[in-house]
């Protein structure tokens, strides 16, 4: 099992700048696993979607963990994952928590 | 279903399903990571195709290492549309216009005189023929005589894979495929699929 990496600090400012992303009460999602990717109906709108393994992970990850912020995300699918910071930067976990933000998958929030 | 931890894994399927379903999706993913497919991807499928998205694709993707003749004295398994036929010097020549009414001068057998000139059996100044596979437009420099009501010849339609559009003239560039007749109907029973 990887080794847990404790949550780095930084500065209030930063924390308090980071969306928190949760999934929306009204949400509930079914999945299926195929050798093409994960398709995930979102029951709340009758929209189906096809993910990749990391997709299916992030959602599922706030979905387990509400509130969590981008950078926290990213770390614990860095770890969940077993890849590097240069296969899967942070930008693209951003890029893809907003897409999934205008999806109406999950929401975002400021603490 | 949960790992070792206790931690709830993603469900590979939301109905009962067996540990060795599950076991060959741990590798396959693992696999997957390790071919580099790590980046995140999302797309959405449009509501009423999901079944038939990759068989559709499939069929309008698939071209034939010998294209199809673009006009056929006969239909044959590739969606086509009649098409006016007509002469340009010695060659045939074929209108391509979506509406083929505009392909020509004044109605057939009718008396309107065409500000343009154009007689009942001469291609419309401003329609788009094909002539010995080029394409020009009906004017002083292509002349298209001797439009004959029948018979008329079966051009290819071109089509995108959403089955939004279809055209005997498909722009250079663009995205558009000649399907077969089979194809072409099953993206249209995708698009107005009652399902989701």
């Amino acid at each position: 099992m990887a080794a847990i990496v404790p949550e780095p600090t930084s500065s209030a400012a930063a924390a308090q700048s980071e969306p928190r992303w949760s999934v929306p009460a009204r949400q509930h999602f079914v999945f299926d696993d195929f050798d093409d990717g994960i398709v995930m109906f979102d029951a709340a709108v009758g929209a189906t979607h096809l993910l990749n393994v990391t997709a299916a992970e992030t959602l599922l990850l706030v979905q387990q963990s509400p509130g969590l912020a981008t950078s926290a995300i990213h770390r614990r699918l860095l770890q969940k994952l077993e890849v590097s910071e240069a296969t899967l930067p942070l930008a693209a976990v951003e890029e893809l928590a907003w897409r999934m933000e205008d999806l109406g998958l999950i929401t975002a929030s400021r603490s | 279903m949960t790992d070792a931890t206790g931690k709830q894994q993603i469900p590979d399927s939301t109905v009962a399903g067996d540990t060795r379903v599950a076991d060959h999706s741990k590798a396959r993913r693992r696999l997957i990571l390790a071919a580099g497919a790590v980046l995140p991807s999302i797309y959405t499928l449009s509501s009423g195709a999901q079944t038939a998205v990759s068989s559709t694709l499939a069929c309008w993707a698939k071209q034939p290492t010998s294209p199809p003749a673009r006009f056929t004295t006969a239909p044959d398994n590739w969606y086509r549309s009649e098409v006016y036929v007509g002469d340009h010097k010695a060659s045939g020549a074929y209108c391509v216009m979506d509406r083929q009414e505009n392909c020509i001068g004044p109605a057939l057998g009718s008396h309107e005189i065409d500000p343009r000139g154009a007689s009942a059996n001469e291609g419309r100044e401003g329609s788009v023929w094909i002539v010995d596979g080029t394409r020009g437009t009906a004017g002083p420099a292509l002349r298209v005589t001797n439009v004959r009501p029948s018979p008329k010849a079966y051009g290819l339609v071109y089509v995108d894979q959403e089955g939004t559009i279809s055209t005997l003239d498909p722009k250079l560039g663009s995205n558009l495929n000649p399907v077969a007749g089979s194809c072409w109907t099953s993206i249209l029973g995708g698009r107005i699929s009652k399902l989701g």
